[in-house]
């Protein structure tokens, strides 16, 4: 307990002096969340999530998603940024293997000593009791010091310079960012969003804007395995009995196929399995290119890819196939508030360029 | 003292007599009013006397296609319920092929409940045995992943193993695992 004091004070200090402050907010910060945007209000801090804790704060007040998957309003704000709290346990994709933060005072809140240091020595680290408990008296420190909220010092860098219209795509193909912009428009509130690893979650990271009720299940941070989504999402339906949204790749729902047909002889509704199809790997592939690996195509990308919606209308479930945002719009509209479960897959463009960020960059130059 | 359990808990069928109650039931008995509703559950030889258990006590098994399946869906409703959730499946096969979801919930830390179901009799040389007698122990296997690994080899130790593994799950939120014979499943409770 005295380490934790000797810290609180250090962090306290670091929070008062702090000239550009920001939260980052990872699961382990649930408990606190609320507690967690007053004290930004209080400092003026910006607020951004790790991709599985996107849900943890309403679209409105978040900046977004950092670091993996990032919009390029967040990436703005954090390169200006001098204080890092981070109530988090920092793992790869939320701080790049630490190289994200290299310039910044990092003030981490973690439930485990095991996350100290991990990839990065932050200057001061507050362990030791239930992360809700620290941020608690964090606050009780912070308060008589802060006595009125501070001024946002982010608001012009996190603003869109332009409000840019979904952009045109090939005939009979959909362009990402038009895809996620139509399941933001069709998806209900309450609801439950499952991404599995895919290039479609990327650009649902970066672009799609999401209630505290719209809770998105995503598991890339600690494990990052294929299929999990799809498969936990069935669960995720059941307990919650909401409108739940699975997007998985084509590869990943190639992994675990069988499980659709769990959800037809459950003769679950409002249950969607949308399928990010761009003929393979994507996500690989972009990493492939950045790295200029020379590798046959064929390591992630199909020649003949399957028929989804025969395969969903094989298990039972109904089968449709997408190749434009309005249609993608009304499938999802209907599905999420109809019978199913149904299967949905969208023809997304494959020539536009993955948001793999520097992931692979990253890996191959993090220090050893 | 597993009948007063089960009646206690108010779950499970009446039964006309002491006999028709199993160690199954009264195990899942003891927890039911811990644990999430849904139960993932994939049916195999060796855990049948635990799925009859799970219905008679009030859970709602589901049965996915496979245990990868079931162990995922299990992180689903945890991750939602934010309660221990029950995963039956076989011993060996069984376990092994949901060790990735497992791990998801280890790394997770989602508070999943693995009751493997073990074959009857140590050294009788089944082809499923995960006892560690002449292969693999699937507890020793799953224990990288757990916040507790146990054989649960007698009644008693099945009873009070599944209380304590939903216990730890709960504090800790981390997964957990107890492998229980057939033989000790279905013993009359006494």
């Amino acid at each position: 307990m005295k380490g934790l004091d000797t810290s609180l004070r250090a962090a306290t200090r670091e929070l008062c002096s702090a000239r550009c402050p920001v939260i980052l907010l990872g699961p382990e910060a649930a408990p606190a969340a609320l507690l967690l945007v007053e004290l930004a209000e209080r400092l003026g801090a910006a607020i951004f999530t790790t991709p599985d804790a996107k849900s943890l704060i309403d679209h409105r007040r978040s900046s977004g998603t950092f670091s993996f998957g990032a919009p390029a309003n967040a990436r703005r704000i954090i390169e200006r940024a001098d204080v890092v709290l981070a109530v988090s346990a920092l793992g790869e994709f939320s701080c790049r293997l630490g190289e994200a933060f290299r310039q910044h005072r990092v003030i981490q809140v973690t439930e485990s000593v095991m996350d100290v240091g991990r990839n990065l020595e932050p200057a001061v680290s507050l362990v030791g009791m239930p992360i809700s408990a620290i941020i608690a008296l964090l606050w009780a420190e912070l308060q008589p010091l802060i006595p009125a909220a501070r001024k946002d010092w982010f608001s012009e860098l996190g603003r869109d310079v332009i409000a840019e219209p979904p952009p045109a795509s090939r005939p009979g193909f959909i362009h990402p960012i038009a895809a996620i912009a139509a399941v933001q428009s069709a998806l209900p509130d309450p609801a439950r969003v499952c991404l599995d690893v895919t290039s479609g979650a990327l650009h649902a990271y970066e672009r799609l804007k999401v209630t505290t009720s719209q809770r998105v299940f995503s598991s890339i941070e600690k494990g990052a395995c294929m299929s999990e989504a799809l498969l936990a999402s069935i669960g995720i339906r059941l307990a919650s009995n909401l409108p739940t949204l699975v997007l998985v790749g084509d590869w990943g729902v190639c992994m675990a196929p069988a499980e659709l047909h769990t959800a037809v002889e459950l003769e679950l509704d409002r249950y969607v399995v949308l399928i990010w199809a761009n003929s393979g790997g994507a996500f690989i592939g972009a990493g492939v290119e950045q790295q200029k690996i020379v590798v046959p195509e064929q390591v992630w990308r199909w020649r003949f890819p399957p028929d989804f919606a025969q395969v969903a209308s094989g298990y039972g479930a109904r089968g449709v196939t997408v190749t434009d945002a309005k249609a993608l719009q009304n499938e999802l509209s209907c599905a999420l508030r109809g019978a199913g479960p149904v299967v949905i897959e969208a023809s997304i463009d494959a020539t536009i360029p993955v948001p793999a960020g520097d992931r692979f960059l990253t890996l191959g130059e993090a220090r050893a | 003292m597993y009948e007063t359990q089960l009646a206690d808990a108010g779950y499970g069928l009446q039964p006309a007599s002491n006999d028709s109650r199993t160690v199954a039931m009264v195990a899942l008995a003891g927890v039911v009013g811990e644990v999430a509703r849904w139960v993932p559950s994939v049916a195999g030889g060796n855990n049948m006397a635990l799925i009859e258990a799970a219905y008679a006590v009030g859970l709602s098994p589901v049965h996915p296609r496979s245990e990868a399946g079931a162990g995922f869906m299990a992180n689903g409703i945890a991750w939602e319920s934010k309660l221990p959730t029950l995963c039956l499946v076989i011993t060996s096969v069984g376990v092994y092929g949901l060790m990735q979801a497992l791990y998801t919930a280890s790394v997770n830390g989602r508070p999943l409940v693995v009751v493997s179901g073990e074959v009857s009799g140590t050294g009788s040389g089944s082809v499923q045995a995960g006892d560690g007698w002449d292969g693999p122990s699937v507890t020793v296997a799953t224990r990288s992943f757990t916040a507790w690994s146990v054989d649960a080899s007698s009644a008693e130790l099945a009873i009070r193993g599944l209380r304590r593994a939903v216990r730890i799950a709960r504090e800790k939120s981390l997964p957990v695992h107890v492998n229980i014979p057939l033989e000790v499943q279905k013993e009359r409770s006494r």
